[in-house]
């Protein structure tokens, strides 16, 4: 769903100033400006979801924070950094209890930035949604190999049902339109989860 | 870092620079960072510029992106689908773009025909002078403003001898030598009688000749 610049910025109380300066300092991405053409002429549109959270971020962070910074912590792009098991034991929105499936199915011991994201998810679905250890163990299986494919955090987790079996899909861009017979669990947008976990390990992990 | 300087003709590679300065006739092709740039000469640039200051007196032809600090303009710059994006842009001489200018600050009192002018201040301050005014009457050149602009938008706009497609903002001022098409304004929109001025859409104008 896409939100015109006019309501955006009647709906956030951001000026043309503070919207034009985070896109100069690339905490907007320019790819989000989209021009249609409407009857006044062109108007231009933004990802509804992803602009009022990208922005309540900015908000909230701008004053601990310099834009630079921000622009690095708020990036899509994806930290080629590995990370060892110590650092999966240490952060508390893994389950523990999953550590040992994350273990068994990704069968090493260096842990890509994408690879953490992903075992946050799972816990927080985990959690979120009661779906059992062995469940989580298929989805986890299911996405591992996907997840080389993946270069930002642009996608979006979908997670859906078919006779009791949860099956996933990594979406970008545009509507998801599934089978009638899916039922839609839920939609993880993995650049949120991203920003939060970048906002929160920042000077620990250098996320 | 070092310092190169351009005065015969010659080009500059890519790379990191402190000071470069052109003064003869040169040409960038690769991207290049510096602290300052000075053109005074003619400038051909076919690579993206960062730089902290660019002054351009002389003549100079951008076909990539230029990020600065502070642009000051008394010569003549021409954007050819290349955005300009700085803190301060101050143009006493020319600038013709067909991009995105894009400023926190926009200051010009020269000529300015740019696609679109946005950020959170934008002023075009040119008044033209009665020997310009006679002779564009005389012509019977009523509609031909200094500058023109497909779009302004920012946070506060005051503009004079300027033909504008759409304007939005949130403090405007439309001037006495303005053509504009469309004006939509979210806080306090001041016109002077003598401004041509289409539809408004937001607040309503206040009509005033003090501008």
């Amino acid at each position: 769903m896409l939100i015109s610049k006019k309501d955006l910025l009647a709906i956030t109380g951001i000026s043309y100033g503070q919207l034009y300066r985070w896109k100069r300092e690339r905490l907007i991405p320019e790819e989000w400006f989209i021009k249609k053409s409407s009857y006044t002429g062109q108007e231009t549109f933004f990802p509804r979801e992803q602009i009022l959270s990208r922005i309540q971020s900015i908000q909230e962070l701008k004053n601990r924070y310099s834009l630079e910074e921000l622009a690095k912590m708020l990036s899509p792009e994806v930290v080629s950094y590995s990370y060892d098991i110590d650092v999966v034991e240490e952060m508390e929105e893994i389950d523990k209890s999953l550590i040992g499936i994350f273990l068994n199915t990704y069968s090493k011991e260096q842990f890509t930035y994408l690879d953490i994201l992903f075992m946050i998810i799972h816990s927080e679905l985990k959690k979120e949604l009661s779906i059992d250890s062995m469940s989580i163990g298929k989805l986890i299986m299911g996405v591992k190999d996907q997840l080389n494919n993946i270069k930002t955090t642009g996608y979006q987790y979908v997670i859906v049902k078919l006779d009791s079996e949860y099956y996933s899909i990594l979406a970008n861009d545009g509507g998801i339109y599934l089978d009638s017979r899916f039922e839609l669990i839920k939609t993880v947008r993995i650049d949120e989860v991203s920003n939060r976990i970048k906002v929160k390990y920042n000077e620990k992990y250098h996320f | 870092m070092r310092d190169i300087s351009i005065e015969g003709v010659g080009s500059v590679s890519g790379g990191e620079y402190n000071k470069i300065s052109i003064e003869g006739v040169g040409s960038i092709s690769d991207d290049i960072k510096a602290v300052e740039i000075y053109i005074e000469g003619v400038f051909n640039c076919n690579g993206r510029i960062e730089s902290d200051f660019i002054s351009c007196e002389g003549v100079a032809t951008m076909n990539e992106a230029i990020r600065a600090n502070r642009i000051d303009i008394s010569g003549v710059m021409t954007l050819k689908e290349a955005n300009l994006e700085a803190k301060t842009i101050n143009c006493e001489g020319v600038i013709k773009s067909n991009a995105e200018i894009s400023a926190d600050k926009t200051v010009v009192d020269g000529c300015i025909k740019a696609a679109e002018i946005v950020g959170d201040e934008v002023i075009i301050s040119h008044t033209p002078g009665r020997a310009s005014r006679g002779i564009r009457k005389l012509f019977g050149i009523s509609s031909e403003n200094l500058s023109s602009i497909g779009l302004i938008e920012a946070t506060t706009i005051r503009i004079n001898d300027a033909k504008v497609k759409i304007v939005n903002g949130e403090n405007i001022t439309i001037g006495e030598y303005c053509e504009v098409d469309d004006i939509d304004c979210t806080g306090k929109l001041l016109i002077h009688p003598r401004a041509k001025v289409g539809r408004i859409t937001g607040v309503t104008a206040e009509y005033s000749e003090e501008i």
